[in-house]
């Protein structure tokens, strides 16, 4: 306890990062994440076609199989769906509105439901047992039930999928804060900061907060990757986002009804981009968990 | 003197609430009862400007509950406390604040006495900024002249938490409390985590930041030794209760109660061979406290009386107090040690003279 301070120890964030990638499997699933996250963001320049300009498309080129050359002159990588549109292309622009609605979703849900269990963590009480009750009848519901009973109530549209989305979500996060910020309010510098006269405010931001993060963090990615698949399987339903939105989850549909007459291509594709997705999330969650499990001595 | 701090009739219960399984097996005909822990039980004490009071009992005995009751961190179940004369349950608003920013504490455990998101200079400076002591414009110079004051160079304002060691924690944790300028510190076992040599140390600044700020303090340890040379009055407790209140040298003189003079034997003491003679028999749970005085399972001078009838804290002479039957009959701690050794000048007077002459920074 009274070692010399070692002072060429470097920043937490660098020494985390170096920890991070000692394992080799969470440093596929940042690669891959980022990598779609990149896609995601050059969509149009990556993509041969506007997938949903409807002036692009071409009737002739429907049905084409992967590596078949269409009208316009270029190679269809992944085929085209019954309506002549470049899966690859519908792909790409897919993951933009899944990541989109699943980052946004998971965001807000991580904001709220943080926001909750750390107030109900600091004030302890009737607050506390009220707003934790409220958690627990959530959590006793299935999420994607949760999100479609919103759904069914709001209509369709990108705000109701990600509104539902929170709603089905946010307790998850408020359990998790509200532990951490137990913890962390049991130790001698929360106690510290009371006797320093410090508001309530003050504390839960500047103190609570900060240090109970980590923990939200690790579920955050798990959640997010949670909330994209719940997404897809809402668009699969047709209960998710507009036609005019179309997710992961919407092309896996369309590509669905071709899959018994042999035109796998487009639902396969969209598929294997959807897991890879959901996966590296997970990949990066459970190493996050790793690192940031409390009873791991640092 | 006056009294800076007024506790009368001080409690402080913890209840364990049953879980779900124990009540749905009370439907079932089960008794499980709501578990009540009397951390402190029935306190009366009084802190007087400029001394160092020495809280000293067991681990579980009640101290850091009282400390932290004393500090305003932890509200009492029962009693009243005062400060300045005003009782604190009334006070409101800028007063009360004013109340709590002027009794600070210093935590045991180095490791979690500080955010560990905050740089030191963070660390020193949020609440006296957050109330107006000193500006933003001017903290860095604060800062400085804080760290200073506690041992520490300037240049520790960028560090964080991780990248220092036990005792540099504590001194940014004691430089954090005395930024707020309070009048009382609250010491819970504040060096015990730390290394032998690096405790002079720390006990030493305490004392000159004494003489520098003018502060009272409350000096909580389960080493009855450590305080000796720090203390002017001791408070021992036993099971949440006060059981002797002395001025320092009368008491390690001539105990008044037999838990102090067994503490007195336990102590281990630097200057002569560690003889142990651990005090006999369990500390009793304090869910269940034992009959009559809480000490007589362990007390050699134990009676009949001593397991029926509780013994109340009385006046024993000489501004002292003790919660025993035979108070007047215990014996001096050397009485029965056949080793007994010549006073040092440094122990009986709180000569504030520095325990050691070593540097401060050099841990
Ligand atoms: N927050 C708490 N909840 C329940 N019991 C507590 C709590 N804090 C302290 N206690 C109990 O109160 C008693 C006194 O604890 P404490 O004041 O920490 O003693 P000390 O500081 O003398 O070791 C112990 O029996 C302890 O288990
Ligand atoms: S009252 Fe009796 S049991 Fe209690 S300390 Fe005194 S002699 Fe021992
Ligand atoms: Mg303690």
């Amino acid at each position: 306890m009274t070692a010399a301070p070692d002072i060429t120890r470097p920043p937490r964030l660098r020494r985390f990062a170096a920890d991070f990638v000692r394992s080799p499997i969470a440093v596929v699933g940042l690669v891959i994440f980022v990598t779609l996250c990149i896609m995601a963001a050059l969509a149009p320049l990556i993509s041969p076609q506007n997938p949903y300009d409807m002036m692009t498309l071409n009737l002739m080129d429907s049905r084409l199989r992967p590596g078949e050359v269409g009208s316009a002159g270029y190679v269809h990588l992944l085929g085209t769906d019954d309506q002549g549109r470049d899966i690859w292309s519908a792909i790409v622009y897919g993951l933009r509105i899944s990541l989109g609605v699943g980052l946004g979703a998971g965001g807000i849900a991580a904001v709220i439901g943080t926001s909750v269990g750390i107030f109900a963590a600091f004030r302890g009480g009737m607050v506390e047992t009220v707003l934790m009750r409220l958690v627990d009848f959530q959590l006793s519901f299935p999420a994607i039930l949760v999100a479609l009973i919103m759904l069914a109530v709001l209509g369709p549209g990108v705000d109701k999928v990600i509104f539902a989305l929170v709603i089905a979500q946010w307790a998850y996060f408020a359990r998790t804060a509200r532990s951490a910020a137990l913890v962390e309010s049991r130790r001698d510098y929360i106690a510290g900061a009371h006797s320093l006269g410090l508001g309530q405010w003050r504390i839960i931001f500047g103190h609570l907060l900060p240090n109970s993060v980590p923990a939200v963090m690790v579920i955050a990615a798990i959640q997010v990757a949670n909330a994209i698949l719940l997404e897809a399987t809402l668009s699969f339903l047709g209960m998710g986002l507009p036609v005019t939105e179309p997710s992961l989850g919407m092309v896996i549909s369309n590509g669905f009804q071709h899959i018994l007459s042999g035109r796998y291509w487009m639902t396969i594709y969209p598929g294997i981009a959807l897991v890879l997705l959901v996966l590296s999330l997970n990949l990066i969650g459970d190493r996050l968990r790793e690192l940031l499990d409390p009873r791991k001595v640092l | 003197m006056t009294a800076l701090v007024e506790l009368s009739g001080i409690g402080r219960r913890f209840t364990r609430k049953l879980d779900v399984a124990a009540k749905i097996l009370n439907l079932l005909g089960g008794s499980y009862r709501e578990q009540v822990v009397h951390a402190v039980d029935g306190v009366d004490l009084s802190i007087s400007a400029g001394e160092v009071l020495a809280l000293v009992g067991e681990s579980g005995c009640g101290k850091s509950t009282l400390g932290r009751i004393v500090a305003g961190i932890l509200p009492s179940s029962s009693g009243t406390m005062s400060f300045r004369g005003r009782d604190v349950a009334a006070l409101a608003g800028t007063d009360r604040l004013a109340w709590v920013r002027s009794i600070q504490m210093v935590f045991q455990d180095p490791m979690t006495s500080l955010n560990p998101r905050k740089s030191v200079f963070e660390a020193i400076s949020e609440a006296p900024v957050y109330h107006r002591i000193f500006s933003r414009a001017e903290a860095p110079a604060k800062v400085a002249r804080l760290l200073s004051n506690v041992g520490l160079d300037p240049q520790f304002a960028n560090r964080m938490p991780h990248e220092l060691s036990g005792g540099q924690r504590q001194r940014v944790a004691i430089a954090q409390a005395l930024a707020v300028k309070p009048e009382v510190l609250v010491c819970d076992e504040a060096t015990s985590a730390l290394d032998v040599s690096i405790q002079a140390q720390i006990l030493n600044m305490f004392l000159e930041l004494k003489e520098e700020f003018g502060l009272t303090y409350l000096f909580i340890s389960h080493n009855l030794g450590a305080v000796r040379h720090v203390a002017d009055r001791v408070v021992i407790m036993y099971l949440g209760q006060v059981v002797e209140v002395a001025p320092a040298d009368d008491l390690f003189a001539t105990p008044h109660h037999p838990y102090t003079r067994a503490l007195l034997l336990e102590a281990p003491r630097l200057e002569r061979r560690r003889r142990f003679e651990p005090i006999r028999g369990e500390i009793p749970s304090p869910l269940d406290p034992p009959s009559g005085c809480y000490f007589h399972p362990r007390c050699p001078m134990a009676t009949d009386r001593c397991r029926t009838e509780r013994p109340i804290l009385r006046e024993t002479g000489g501004d002292r107090v003790a919660a025993c039957h035979y108070a007047e009959m215990v014996s001096p701690p050397d009485a029965l040690a056949p080793s007994s050794e010549a006073p040092e000048p440094g122990h009986m007077k709180p000569g504030r003279a520095p325990l050691s002459a070593e540097a401060p920074r050099s841990e």
